[in-house]
C-alpha cells in the first residue's frame, strides 16, 4: 500500500503577520518498492514535504494517507505511522545523545515497547545494514567516532525501527566523498532488501545514479514528477530554477550542441562512455 | 508551541518611543519603577495607570502583544493578589471558615497586580520597541557611566544571549522532532517519565550549544576581538531634544507620585 498526498497545502503560523507558504498543491504517490528521489533548491518545501510523510508535521490543508490510514484524522496512532515511515533528518549524527552506540540505537526499539532479546537483535541487524561491526562499535561511545561512523550510527538508529518506507533527508551533505559513496551504497543495498526509499538531495549526480523515478520541487510546489531520466530533459528549465543536471548528462548536452548525433537521456559515466564509443564508431563508418 | 515564545522580541515601528536613545529609555525606565513603587494610594494609582496607558499608545504597539507577554506571569500575579486578600488583617467584609476577605486587603492585593502588571508591560514596552543591538550598546554606555568593570563583555553576553534565543529554539523543535521520529514521546506519561524523556532531547541540545560557542569564540578571534579595549563604534549614541523632553516628563511623573502620597 502507498503513501498518498492529496492536494496537501501547509503554512507555517497561519493567520499570524509572520505566516509563510511551505507547501501548496502537493499531488504525490509513493508506492511500495520505489527508488524516489526528491529535488529542490534551499527553501523549495523539500524538508516541509517530508515531515508530512510521517506525521510530524500535519497539512493545513489536504489529505496525507499512509497504508490506508490518514495522518489527519482524528484518532490515529501516530506512533505505529513512525514505525513503519523512518525518518532519517539532515545532519543526524546531531540527535546522538546516549553512552553507547548499543544504547543509541536501541533507543527507537525501546520507544516501540520491544522485549531486550528482539532490542538487540534489532540493534545487531541495523549495524550490520550500514556496515559496521556490532563486536567493535556496539560498546563505544557515538561521540568519539568520526563524522562519517556518527552519521551511520545514526542512520542505524532509526533502521532499528525497521520501517516499511525510509526517507532521507540530505543524508551525504558535508560528508567527504568516500563517506557519500558508503552511504549512498548502503542506500541502494536497503532499497534492493525490498525498502521502498526516499532520497532528498540537492545533488543531481546522486539521485541521478540511484533513483528510477525523481519529483522535482519549486518555489513550494512540485513542477516534474517523472522517470528520472525524462526529468533531466527539461536541461532549461531546471537551469532556470536554479538546479543543476549531472556533469554526464551535461556533457552529452554539450556534445549534442557541436554537432555530435548523440543521445542526451544518458546518467552514467558508463552510458556515456558507451553512447560516445557509438557514435564514433557510426562516424567512421559513414567516412 | 515554542515559536510563543516572546522574550526580547523587538517589533520594529516608528514612534516616539522606538526613536528614543536606548539610554533615556534605560534610565526612565528605572525612574518610571521608583514612581511606580512610591505611589500608595487609589488616585496615585489612576495617575500611573493613565500615564502607562498613555506611553503604550505612544509606542504605537498593540495593546495584544503587550497582554501576550503578560500571560506567562499570569499566575505569579494571582497568586500575588490571592495572598493578600486572603492573608491581610483589618476590617472583614466576607468569612468562610478561617477564609476571610479585608477590606485592607482587597486593596492591598489590587495594589500588588496592578503594579506588578504595570512592570511587566513597561519592561516588555522597552525590548518590544528597541533592536536588542541598540539595548545592549545602550546597557554597556550606562555601565561604563556608573565605572561598572567588565561594562563591555557584560554587554556582549547579553548581545549573544538574545541573539541565539531564536536559534536554540529552532534547534530543539529540530531535536524534538527528530526523536520524535524514532517513537519518543514528550507529551504523554507522568511527572518522572516526562522528565526522563527529555534527556535524548537535552543532552544533543547541550551539545550543540558548546559547539556553537566554540565556534562563535575561534570566528570572533579570527577577527581580532579582544574585549573592549579601544573600541569604537561605527553608530554613535547621540541624544536629541526627544530624549530631554522624555527626561523631563519622567521627572515631572516622579514628582507627581511622591505628591500623590500627600493626597
Amino acid at each position: 500500500m502507498p503513501i498518498i498526498l492529496e492536494n496537501v497545502a501547509h503554512l507555517y503560523q497561519p493567520g499570524s503577520s509572520y505566516e509563510v507558504k511551505a507547501l501548496q498543491e502537493i499531488n504525490l504517490v509513493i508506492k511500495e518498492g520505489e527508488f524516489v528521489g526528491l529535488i529542490g533548491h534551499t527553501g523549495s518545501g523539500k524538508s516541509t514535504l517530508v515531515q508530512h510523510l510521517n506525521g510530524l508535521l500535519k497539512p493545513t490543508k489536504g489529505k496525507v494517507i499512509v497504508d490506508d490510514c490518514q495522518i489527519s484524522a482524528k484518532k490515529v496512532n501516530l506512533k505505529e505511522i513512525r514505525k513503519k515511515v523512518g525518518l532519517v533528518f539532515q545532519y543526524p549524527e546531531h540527535q546522538l545523545f546516549e553512552e553507547t552506540v548499543f544504547e543509541d540505537i536501541a533507543f527507537g526499539p525501546k520507544n516501540l515497547g520491544l522485549p531486550p532479546e528482539q532490542i538487540e537483535k534489532r540493534v545487531k541487524k541495523a549495524l550490520e545494514m550500514v556496515h559496521l561491526d556490532y563486536e567493535k562499535y556496539q560498546a563505544a561511545s557515538p561521540f568519539l567516532l568520526s563524522g562519517g561512523e556518527k552519521r551511520r550510527v545514526a542512520i542505524a538508529g532509526v533502521l532499528a525501527m525497521e520501517p516499511k518506507y525510509l526517507i532521507l533527508d540530505e543524508p551525504t551533505a558535508g560528508l567527504d566523498p568516500r563517506g557519500r559513496d558508503e552511504i549512498l551504497e548502503q542506500i541502494k543495498e536497503l532499497h534492493q532488501q525490498g525498502m521502498t526509499v526516499v532520497l532528498v538531495s540537492h545533488s543531481m549526480d546522486d539521485v541521478a545514479r540511484l533513483t528510477q523515478r525523481l519529483v522535482v520541487m519549486h518555489r513550494n510546489t512540485i513542477v516534474f514528477d517523472e522517470e528520472t531520466r525524462k526529468v533531466f530533459s527539461h536541461y532549461e528549465s531546471l537551469q532556470e530554477m536554479g538546479l543543476d543536471i549531472p556533469t554526464v548528462t551535461k556533457l552529452m548536452f554539450r556534445l549534442k550542441g557541436k554537432g555530435w548525433l548523440v543521445r542526451q537521456d544518458v546518467l552514467t559515466v558508463e552510458e556515456a562512455k558507451k553512447e560516445i564509443l557509438q557514435v564514433l564508431k557510426e562516424a567512421r563508418n559513414h567516412a | 508551541m515554542l515559536k510563543d515564545i516572546t522574550i526580547g522580541q523587538y517589533i520594529p515601528g516608528v514612534s516616539a518611543v522606538h526613536n528614543l536613545d536606548p539610554r533615556t529609555k534605560i534610565i526612565c525606565l528605572v525612574f518610571y519603577m521608583v514612581g511606580l513603587f512610591l505611589v500608595n494610594n487609589a488616585l496615585g494609582y489612576l495617575f500611573v495607570t493613565l500615564f502607562t496607558i498613555g506611553i503604550v499608545f505612544l509606542s504605537h504597539i498593540s495593546l495584544m502583544t503587550i497582554l501576550k507577554g503578560i500571560r506567562p506571569l499570569m499566575i505569579i500575579i494571582l497568586l500575588t493578589l490571592s495572598l493578600h486578600v486572603f492573608m491581610t488583617e483589618g476590617e472583614i467584609i466576607w468569612q468562610w471558615g478561617f477564609l476571610k476577605i479585608t477590606w485592607q486587603g482587597l486593596r492591598q492585593g489590587t495594589f500588588m497586580a496592578l503594579r506588578l502588571i504595570y512592570l511587566v508591560t513597561i519592561t516588555s514596552l522597552l525590548t518590544l520597541t528597541t533592536t536588542p543591538l541598540a539595548l545592549t550598546d545602550g546597557l554597556e554606555r550606562i555601565l561604563k557611566r556608573l565605572f561598572v568593570p567588565l561594562a563591555h563583555e557584560l554587554a556582549m553576553m547579553m548581545t549573544i544571549a538574545l541573539r541565539f534565543i531564536p536559534t536554540l529554539i529552532e534547534e530543539t523543535e529540530k531535536i524534538m522532532k527528530a526523536q520524535m521520529a524514532r517513537g519518543a514521546d514528550f507529551e504523554s506519561g507522568g511527572l518522572l517519565s516526562r522528565a526522563k524523556s527529555l534527556i535524548p532531547l537535552l543532552v544533543p541540545l547541550f551539545l550543540s550549544s558548546f559547539r556553537r560557542a566554540d565556534e562563535l569564540a575561534m570566528a570572533m578571534e579570527a577577527r581580532c576581538y579582544r574585549g573592549g579595549e579601544n573600541r569604537t563604534r561605527m553608530r554613535q549614541l547621540v541624544m536629541s531634544s526627544a530624549d530631554y523632553l522624555a527626561f523631563m516628563i519622567i521627572f515631572l511623573f516622579v514628582m507627581v507620585t511622591i505628591y500623590s502620597r500627600f493626597w
